[in-house]
């Protein structure tokens, strides 16, 4: 049982998050955390993000930040801290219009998180946390990254 | 009709009516087509794709996808 903490931005929670290349390399994106952001798709990435695409998905249509039809593929992830991978569906798209914080890729949104057992936020010693944790229970301190 | 839309086109019967050709399925069940044609149908999205790209290793080629209903994506 594992929970996993990245250290929050002054103005955002983010998290780190492996992708994998068809060629099998890692791409290491920090992704805004957004809850709000609900429906199939799990994460929003950048038009530069086409070397992750494992499989082409047909478009959808979003409404709110993002408007109207939107490409999607299927993208792997991983966060090796908690032996989590994943194969999932993905936006592909100009992110610009979401007004990301400088540093961060991309967006995460609740089918992602809903992927682990727990999710949130906390105050620790050295300021604000993004957890993730494969655990039900709070048996124990996040690992800081 | 390119490739894509030949896919679009059993991609869209399979999301209204869950079949196509006579052919039925299950919501979360994962379909790939290639070139028109459904060569793959899987439980997971993995099975599908490696199915797909042992194939075609093109990712611009064929498409995977979920049967159920069409979601409106919300980002707010």
């Amino acid at each position: 049982m594992t929970t996993v903490a990245f250290r929050s931005l002054d103005n955002a929670e983010v998290i780190d998050v492996e992708f994998v290349t068809l060629q099998g390399k890692l791409r290491l994106l920090k992704l805004f955390v957004d809850s709000g952001f609900t429906g199939r798709s799990s994460v929003i990435l950048g038009n530069a993000s086409v070397e992750l695409i494992r499989a082409q998905i047909p478009a959808t249509q979003t409404t709110g930040a993002l408007q109207g039809a939107q490409n999607r593929a299927w993208v792997t992830c991983r966060i090796p801290q908690l032996g989590f991978q994943c194969t999932l569906i993905a936006i592909i798209t100009d992110v610009s219009p979401l007004q990301l914080p400088s540093g961060v890729q991309g967006m995460a949104g609740l089918s992602f998180l809903r992927q682990f057992a727990r999710w949130g936020a906390k105050r620790a010693e050295n300021g604000w946390q993004f957890f993730l944790s494969d655990d039900n229970e709070n048996s124990g301190e996040p690992e800081d990254l | 009709m390119n490739e894509q839309e030949r896919n679009l086109r059993i991609a869209e019967s399979i999301y209204a009516k869950f079949a196509w050709n006579g052919q039925i399925f299950r919501e979360g069940d994962y379909v790939a087509l290639l070139e028109g044609k459904i060569i793959a149908v899987a439980d997971n999205p993995d099975d599908a794709i490696s199915a797909l790209r042992a194939i075609d290793p093109d990712p611009t080629r064929g498409m995977v996808i979920e049967v159920g209903h069409p979601v409106v994506d919300v980002i707010r």
